[in-house]
């Protein structure tokens, strides 16, 4: 498909004016829109990440948060460590997903995370006592030998 | 926290880092998950606007994820591409970002803004060339340096069976460790066959890591999509795809949808030749 050429006139170079503007005017929104973000979600839904508005989901057998050590840690000599993750827990008490907020590496977060998926939960719930998915807050999982 | 035997600190501190990068690659080193589209340097005609809405679901991803970062598993992806012709050879356009994440809340992600400059349609029938440039700005759960960009090369080939297009981006980072490492290359390719109104196709998009210091395989993202195209309308985009992760950094199973529409530009009056004055 071929089109034919501009020829420099008034109504031309009036056009040209109004594709900038239009162009600035996309740049403008576009910048402020991201730069004047701070939140990083939709103001729209007020519940955040990690807030709960009942009670918050947590280990259905409190205690011990002691995980099996991982084999990739022998080659670094490490006696002990801690990671820290939130877990996002179902109505049905499962776990689904991890999110990892402190990991100090060597197979610690794996490790971690394997141990966490395996548990079990109790599901957090809304204002009626109703079970709903949401995150954990922050649990430390500790590594000992 | 680490307690640990005071011998080979050195080895262990790089065992450290590989393991971290490999248990748990970073989205940013990963592919966009907002675009998903290789450019084939056509361009909307001038005066002409567009919009294109890209709808991309994990279906099957990652389940964990370094924070700020959240796991990709069962993220919906929802992206409004508004564009706009300002000449044969230059579109500009934009990125406006949102995300249903796997835990059901409804994320705003980010916003990008376009520059692409491509060969006239009038520069040779079968061969297209061009180049994008883009910046963004993006949510650090969705991008722990929150500004970015890319530099795109594109290159076309078309006739009346096929199409094919490649890609070799190099994507940047503006902030945080993501501009200390350096650009990244992200090649995407693709190859349609034309099948009268429909389009049957696949598309290959890796991210391979720094230029400087590559990802081994298991931490690169890969994937390739089989995809569907309806290319019976000049104006009306519709493209399907099934992708599938080819190494164990990506996730499983991705899929796309790309609906676009450009409205026609304003008519332009052809040259006028052999011109002589009206008898009266």
């Amino acid at each position: 498909m071929t089109h034919p050429r501009y020829r420099v006139s008034v109504s031309s170079v009036i056009g040209f004016a109004g594709r900038v503007v239009l162009s600035c005017g996309l740049l403008a929104t576009g910048l402020a829109l991201g730069c004047g973000s701070k939140s990083e979600r939709s103001p729209a839904l007020p519940r955040s990440l990690f807030e709960t508005p009942g009670e918050p989901p947590k280990w259905a057998e409190p205690g011990d948060a002691t995980c099996g050590f991982p084999s990739a840690a022998d080659a670094g000599k490490i006696d002990a460590a801690v990671v820290v993750l939130r877990v996002l827990v179902g109505p049905d008490g499962a776990p689904k997903l991890v999110q990892m907020l402190e990991e100090p590496g060597f197979g610690f977060g794996s490790a971690a995370t394997r141990c966490a998926m395996a548990r079990k939960f109790e599901p957090g719930s809304d204002e009626r006592g109703v079970p709903i998915a949401a995150w954990t807050p922050p649990i430390r999982i500790r590594f000992l030998r | 926290m680490v307690t640990r035997m005071p011998r080979r600190r050195g080895h262990a501190s790089s065992c450290a880092a590989l393991l971290l990068v490999v248990a748990f690659p970073r989205t940013a080193s990963a592919l966009d998950a907002f675009e998903i589209q290789v450019y084939d340097g056509t361009a909307n005609r001038p005066g002409a606007p567009g919009l294109e809405l890209h709808v991309d679901r994990v279906l099957s991803g990652a389940k964990t994820a370094a924070a700020p970062e959240l796991p990709s598993h069962h993220r919906t992806t929802f992206t409004l591409e508004p564009s706009y012709g300002l000449f044969d050879f230059w579109e500009v356009g934009g990125y406006f970002q949102t995300a249903l994440r796997g835990d059901g809340n409804f994320d705003y992600a980010g916003v990008k803004l376009r520059s692409k400059f491509v060969t006239p349609s009038n520069w040779n029938d079968r061969i297209r060339l061009g180049v994008n440039f883009e910046f963004s700005i993006v949510p650090r759960s969705y991008d722990p340096d929150r500004y970015g960009g890319e530099l795109r090369p594109i290159a076309a080939w078309e006739d009346e069976g096929w199409l094919f297009a490649a890609n070799p981006i190099i994507d940047f980072s503006l902030a945080g460790s993501g501009a200390k490492e350096g650009p990244a290359f992200e090649p995407a390719f693709m190859a349609k066959r034309k099948l009268g109104a429909i389009a049957l196709g696949l598309e290959y998009y890796a991210a391979f890591g720094p230029i400087a210091h590559p990802l081994p395989w298991s931490g690169e993202g890969q994937y390739l999509y089989e995809t569907f195209d309806v290319t019976s309308s000049p104006v009306m985009e519709l493209n399907f795809g099934l992708g599938e992760g080819l190494s164990s950094a990506s996730d499983a199973w991705v899929a796309k949808l790309n609906l676009g529409y450009v409205w026609e530009g304003p008519a332009v009056a052809p040259p006028v030749q052999n011109a002589h004055p009206a008898s009266p």
